[in-house]
């Protein structure tokens, strides 16, 4: 050792000269000293160079060795405390938690005779005098603390080195144990390694897919646990492994303890999805943000808000504990990574960079309240560094995003106390615990405002191009002026209540006055505005209608109970909008009521609800919507000083009902709505009656009317040729999906038409037998006061051939004025008004017109001439061949009416008014309309008017597409009509012009596509164009063409999959389109190719289903329909195994047959049908009539089953009486039985 | 090669047990840095260092004999030896299966393999505000890597010259090295150490 202790270097020893430089340096060093590096620059010149390299590196291996020792000496320690029994006054009774902080036990006080709760702290967090004494003093100054929410601090102390608190011993359970066990509660998919971490006692601390590491991660998290996620760094503690269920707050009994922490769960957990849960969640944030203030205003911040942190005990207090403490955990050079995991994940983002202040607490806080909403954290990576990235980084996220029951406004109050800059948060606990008390009180809270005007700022930000139309600047600009309003108005409200109940109290708060005052002023200027503002808000909903698509799909593949559903295509960022605004209008109409003033604003909310949720693809919900919105408006109807006005509203309002009711599959609900509206317009006084407006919306109204057959499939049996697409030339009209569904845009909340139309598909029919009796749609009910308007309409219409004549035609029977409509409201039932004519079934005297059931008959076998004799007796017998979709045979021919009139209405317009594009597109409509619903008497049965109507749609289109070579929705419009096929048309249209206007379809959706891809519309235009032209191709006998252009298909497809994986729609679309791929493989001997393809389509559908559970409700007809492709995919695979097995198990669900018939009104069974090559493939694949695809029916099937079958088979359905000559003349329809072919 | 010291060959040699603690004693700090650093850090709290010396004594005690019979390395060294073995010993009981490098280290004589692991652990140890925590397993990762890339021997020299204070004869004799060649790699180590730090600013300064 003589070498260390040289008093000068020598220079030979045969070591190198800076070693022993070195040496010196660092002995130097461990005694002590600090020598300087530049000094033995200066003493060694020779080796300057070296010196001043390596001696930092000497210094620096010292430094480490340093701080070793002192971390092994803390450990030591540590391990010591680890093994106390006895602290001064206290003995230790048990351990009952354990963090990096320390160590907290129960303890006796002796002298006292009372139990407390010692934290220990663990010798690691107190580093050095420093923190030591500054442990002390932020001891003292928490137990200056009294709040009853905030656990008192007796005292601090120190024994055998050892520093320990002391408080009261609380009987409660750590909100993350209460948040885990109401996350197994609330029925949220468990994670992922749940079970990989029972052995640490705790279930769901944290969040989904967690390995074993995670658990850990999530232990720590709670605080509680001692195991770093880093080996390297562990110090674990005696006897370490602990289980979490020890480590509460506890009552000193074990099973005790159980049995209260199943009791705080159980109590919460009980509230779980009713409003007093929310209230609950509410009332723990007010109590914590009363006890922060509290703690604020005495100067000290908590630091470490966690669920953990958080006690709640029996009486449903909560208690905070750790005030202050979090600040020595970042002084300590241990602190242990778990600990700071579990904390981090509550940081606010500016703690991260050491800032830290008040608002700080109230981010952590609200970061908790956002768990104990949403069932998960609000950052949820489990790895540090995500984690980190998280806190920075992320927006503060809404639990109603993940928990869509959560209150709006308990989302915007946490939304607010989380926001990334501190400056937009609330700026004191008060602040948040009075926003959270006025949610409580039911009063309009502060943060609302910012919230809405926020979420259209992003939007804007989101959607660029659209936000920078003059039209979106606008409404964003209104926005913040409604959602001023709105605030104003229902502050307003709030504080003219307050006057009424409370006026003396409120007089002694002069500043509580004054705000008053200034509400009611602002709520009168606010509601100037009101009107403007809420239709800038239908333009907004107008504009995020263009960009999405609803897509129906049928889904009926085998099984009959399969229905079509029409799914919604919105990207999440507009569905996210559409939420908020849904808030806005609910919220809206919840506070507008009790005047007829108020009601008419109602009216107009719930209007706008219908619209959004009709966007969101909740029809039922929509139709609530709208009814709710009639109601309203009829309420208002004393008020009305516009009758012109009134009336409008009204034919828009049903006419959006009728929408939503032929979506959700009550067509005739749908006829009703759309004929009432009618009747409203037919009111108007003649001068109102000729403008032009009203024209148009008339028109639009008899082309809704007329184009329910587009959605319901009203078209009964096919003619010979068009059993379908499964004989030699029939590849499907559309070409694939679009031709398989009635799909439809959104209509606006005027009654727009259809943005997006496919044409319609072959036979179906799924009213129940019930339901399809004539008699149902004319019986409104017994009161011979309200004579019905609907049946005399028909009536009508049979009558008066020269009823688009024009509102005016002397022949047409006096409408029946509106007061019955209104009248029937105000009997005291306005239920009834809705119900009366759908929902009475038997009895077959429900004509209120006066008919008699055999007249009824006679009309029905009149009208499309091939209906047997209907049940119109009242009989409830099986089905027959009835009317088409349960409407009478009449309806058609109302339907042609209709459709002709729109026609000549809207012919007229476009003459007198060239410039209104919105005419020119009704008028392309009305054309697209009479060839995509052929019926009897439509065009649409003969080749020729359907190329000639087809062409001037699509000249019209080009026109207008021309013409506003900036407007998406007109090119977009003329993709679809240029995709249009039908069987007809194949027939009459030469191939090459066929395939040119597919590959113009084909072009355009390319371009709109490659301008805009996240517009899920154009992406789905582009797949489905794509694939009819690849039919084409392949009819022409092109194979290599068609493979090709599948094979784009199915890039741009599942590119739409990809970027939304969770819309069903494309991936049905997709899955069509392989299977297609596979069946030209096959056909080209492909086979191994083939059964890639098919093996593909089979995942791109399986992947997105959830597993069929039996004792969950039965999944969504979206989830079955998605089942039922799988199960044709398989059977078509020769997978019939596992085919049957999911037959099987969908079949449980719905024992007693069909369970969405009813409601969703029809079993399309692929009209169209997957396109079929044109010669077919006699293998596995299918021969065209017949194969595996479609083995007959099932004997459950039900009898409108043996109609649905001709649409798919040829053989059978040439054996079908042949369609009606396409007429109506009246001998047509005196026919039992037609004959006539066309 | 490190000198033996002959007196203290006769003092061990003497039989007398107080004689023998005395010589003991001139070793404990040395060795208990030892051990501390040695020891995994999963057995604290099950194993204490001052154990781990009693048990270094009480093995050394009983062995003394052989060496005064033949004391051809200095006794520090020799004690070094048993305590490292006792080391390996405790690692096998407590950690087992879990640590099979342990016995790598056996047959390396010196635990190398763990050194650049320990040296990372504690160089990253160094980051501890709440950031540098979070990052430190990503920075502790990279670490490490850097110091995989430094030779095996080099990296026991800086652990032995700084963890453990010992003099360049001892890490030679410890390492079986010439002095200058130890005293060269210790050189060439600084340097390499430098390098790695230079790389990572945010645990020099």
């Amino acid at each position: 050792m003589t070498e260390r202790d040289f008093p000068d270097v020598d220079m030979t020893d045969e070591r190198a000269t800076v070693d022993l430089v070195a040496d010196e340096f660092a002995e130097r060093f461990r005694r002590g000293e600090l020598p300087s590096v530049t000094e033995y620059v200066r003493r060694y010149p020779d080796h300057a160079d070296e010196l001043q390299d390596l001696l930092p590196a000497v210094v620096m291996m010292e430094q480490l060795k340093k701080k070793d020792e002192s971390q092994l000496e803390s450990l030591e320690r540590q391990a010591a405390a680890a093994n106390v029994r006895q602290l001064g006054d206290f003995r230790i009774v048990r351990e009952i938690g354990k963090g990096g902080m320390g160590v907290v036990y129960e303890a006796e006080q002796q002298s006292l005779g009372r139990h407390i709760a010692l934290k220990v702290l663990s010798p690691t967090a107190l580093g050095s005098e420093t923190s030591i004494a500054r442990f002390r003093r932020e001891a003292e100054t928490v137990a200056q603390l009294h709040h009853t929410n905030i656990v008192p601090i007796f005292g601090v102390g120190e024994e055998n080195g050892l520093h320990y608190y002391v408080m009261q011993l609380i009987d409660g359970q750590p909100l993350s144990d209460v948040i885990s066990g109401l996350r197994e509660r609330s029925g949220s998919l468990p994670p992922a390694g749940r079970s990989s971490r029972t052995q640490a006692g705790i279930s769901s601390q944290v969040d989904s897919g967690s390995t074993d590491r995670s658990a850990r991660a999530a232990v720590d998290a709670a605080g509680t646990a001692d195991s770093p996620l880093d080996e390297t760094l562990i110090y674990p503690k005696v006897n370490s492994p602990r289980l979490a269920s020890e480590t509460n707050h506890l009552g000193s009994d074990a099973t005790e303890r159980a049995s209260l922490r199943a009791s705080a769960t159980e109590r919460l957990g009980g509230l779980l999805r009713t409003e007093d849960y929310w209230h609950s969640v509410a009332e723990i944030g007010v109590q914590v943000a009363r006890a922060l203030d509290y703690a604020h205003r005495h100067g000290v911040w908590h630091r470490d808000i966690k669920p953990s942190n958080l006690l709640i005990d029996d009486d449903g207090i909560v208690w905070m504990v750790d005030f202050g403490l979090a600040r020595l955990a970042e002084d300590s050079e241990l602190t242990q990574t778990g600990d700071l995991l579990g904390t981090l994940r509550y940081m606010a983002p500016e703690q991260l960079s050491g800032k830290f202040d008040e608002r700080s607490d109230l981010c952590s806080l609200g970061l908790t309240l956002f768990e104990l909403l949403a069932f998960r954290p609000a950052h949820a990576a489990t790895l540090r560094t995500q984690l980190l990235q998280q806190v920075t980084e992320a927006r503060p996220r809404s639990p109603r995003a993940i928990n869509p029951d959560v209150p709006r406004d308990l989302d915007t109050i946490v939304l607010k106390a989380t926001a990334h800059d501190p400056a937009h948060r609330y700026q004191t606990a008060g602040e948040l615990a009075d926003d959270l008390q006025r949610y409580l009180d039911g009063f309009p809270i502060k943060a609302r405002r910012v919230g809405l005007v926020e979420q259209l700022l992003r939007w804007q930000r989101r959607n660029p191009a659209l936000a920078a139309t003059s039209l979106a600047a606008s409404v964003l600009l209104l926005a913040v002026a409604v959602s001023s309003t709105w605030g104003f108005v229902a502050t307003r409200e709030a504080y003219r209540q307050l006057e009424n109940e409370q006026q003396k109290v409120i007089d002694e708060r002069d500043n509580v006055r004054l705000e008053r005052q200034k509400a009611i002023a602002e709520g009168l200027r606010a509601e100037e505005n009101l009107d403007f503002a809420l239709s800038a808000f239908e333009e907004l909903l107008g504009e995020i209608s263009a960009r999405s698509s609803a897509i129906s799909v049928d889904f009926d593949l085998e099984d009959e109970d399969l229905s079509s559903v029409t799914m919604t295509t919105i990207p999440q960022e507009d569905a996210d909008l559409l939420l908020r605004l849904l808030d806005f209008y609910k919220g809206f109409a919840e506070k507008n009521t009790g005047s007829p003033k108020a009601a008419t604003y109602a009216a107009k909310a719930q209007h706008a609800i219908g619209d959004i949720r009709q966007r969101l693809g909740q029809f039922d919900e929509a139709v609530a919507a709208y009814d709710e919105a009639i109601r309203q408006y009829a309420e208002a109807s004393t008020l009305v000083t516009d009758p012109v006005e009134f009336t409008t509203t009204l034919a828009r309002l049903l006419n959006s009902l009728g929408v939503a009711e032929s979506r959700r599959g009550d067509f005739r609900k749908a006829w009703l709505a759309h004929s009432d509206a009618h009747e409203a317009l037919l009111e108007l006084p003649g001068d109102a009656r000729s403008t032009t407006d009203s024209r148009f919306l008339l028109a639009q109204t008899l082309n809704l009317q007329s184009s329910i057959s587009l959605r319901a499939g009203l078209d009964e049996l096919p003619p010979p040729e068009r059993p379908g697409f499964n004989s030699p030339a029939g590849f499907g009209r559309d070409g694939g999906f679009a031709g398989r569904g009635r799909g439809f845009g959104f209509f606006g909340g005027d009654g727009r038409q259809p943005e997006q139309r496919r044409p319609e598909g072959g036979p179906r029919d799924g009213f129940d037998a019930e339901d399809r009796q004539p008699g149902d749609r004319g019986a409104h009910d017994g009161d011979p006061r309200h004579p019905d308007p609907r049946g005399r309409d028909f009536r009508d219409r049979d009558s008066g051939p020269s009823r688009h004549d024009g509102p005016d035609d002397p022949h047409r029977p006096k409408a029946r004025p509106l007061a019955w409509l209104f009248s029937a409201r105000r009997d005291g039932d306005p239920e009834r008004w809705f119900d009366r004519p759908f929902d009475q079934r038997d009895g077959g005297d429900r004509d209120r017109e006066g008919r008699s059931p055999g007249e009824w008959k006679n009309r029905d076998r009149g009208s499309d001439g091939r209906n047997g004799p209907r049940e119109s007796e009242g009989a409830r017998g099986p089905k027959g061949p009835q009317g088409p979709g349960g409407l009478p045979g009449e309806v058609m021919d109302a339907m042609n009416s209709a459709q002709r009139e729109a026609r000549s209405l809207l012919t007229e317009l476009v003459a007198e008014v060239p410039d209104n594009p919105r005419y020119q597109l009704e008028l392309a409509r009305s054309y697209l309309n009479a060839i995509r619903s052929p019926r009897p008497g439509s065009p649409g049965r003969d080749g020729k008017a359907v190329r000639a109507d087809l062409q001037k749609a699509i000249a019209i289109l080009d026109g207008l597409a021309a013409a506003h070579p900036d407007d998406d929705v007109y090119r977009i419009e003329l993709a679809d009509a240029l995709a249009f096929s039908s069987p007809e048309l194949e027939r009459f249209e030469p191939e090459e012009a066929e395939q040119q206007r597919l590959a113009r379809s084909v072009e355009i959706a390319r371009e709109l596509y490659a301008k805009s891809p996240e517009v899920s519309r154009y992406a789905d235009r582009l797949g489905r164009s794509l694939r009819a032209l690849a039919a084409a191709q392949s009819r022409s006998g092109n194979d290599a063409a068609a493979r090709e252009t599948l094979r784009e298909s199915i890039v741009v497809l599942q590119q739409a999959v990809d970027d939304r994986p969770g819309q069903f729609a494309y991936r049905f679309s997709l899955a069509r389109t392989l299977e297609d791929t596979a069946r030209l493989q096959r056909r080209s001997e492909q086979r191994d190719e083939a059964r890639k393809s098919l093996e593909r389509a089979i995942s791109v559908i399986q992947s997105a289903l959830p597993e069929l559970d039996e004792s969950e409700p039965p999944p969504p007809p979206a989830v079955r329909g998605m089942y039922g492709m799988l199960i044709t995919l398989l059977k078509v695979a020769d997978r019939h195994e596992d085919a049957d097995r999911i037959r099987d198990r969908l079949k449980r669900f719905s024992p007693d047959g069909p369970p969405h018939s009813g409601r969703d009104g029809y079993h399309p069974n692929r009209p169209d049908g997957p396109p079929r090559f044109r010669d077919g493939d006699p293998g596995r694949f299918g021969p065209p009539d017949s194969g595996p695809r479609r083995p007959g029916p099932p004997p459950e099937r039900p009898p409108s089953a043996a109609r649905d079958q001709p649409a798919e088979k040829a053989p059978q359905s040439t054996a079908e009486p042949p369609p009606p000559k396409s007429d109506d003349r009246p001998d047509n329809r005196d026919r039992p039985e037609s004959s006539a072919t066309e | 090669m490190a000198d033996v010291d002959p007196e203290e060959v006769s003092l061990l040699s003497s039989g007398d047990s107080d004689q023998i603690a005395e010589v003991f004693s001139r070793y404990e700090d040395r060795l208990q840095r030892m051990i501390r650093f040695r020891l995994d850090r999963r057995l604290y709290g099950r194993v204490d260092s001052a154990d781990v010396l009693q048990e270094v004594w009480l093995d050394a005690s009983k062995r003394v004999s052989e060496y005064v019979a033949n004391p051809t390395v200095p006794f520090f060294i020799w004690l070094r030896q048993i305590a490292w073995q006792t080391i390996i010993d405790l690692h096998r009981r407590h950690l087992g299966a879990q640590k099979r490098s342990v016995a790598n280290e056996v047959a390396l004589g010196g635990g190398q393999e763990e050194t650049s692991l320990s040296i990372a652990a504690r160089l990253a140890g160094d980051l501890t505000s709440p950031s540098q925590a979070a990052i430190r397993d990503e920075r502790l990762s990279q670490l490490r890597q850097a110091l995989e890339e430094m030779d095996e021997i080099d990296r026991e020299v800086l652990a032995l010259r700084h963890f453990e204070e010992l003099g360049n004869n001892e890490v030679a004799e410890i390492l079986g090295l010439q002095k200058t060649a130890a005293s060269n790699r210790y050189i060439r180590a600084l340097k390499r150490l430098k390098e790695v730090l230079e790389r990572f600013p945010d645990l020099s300064s």
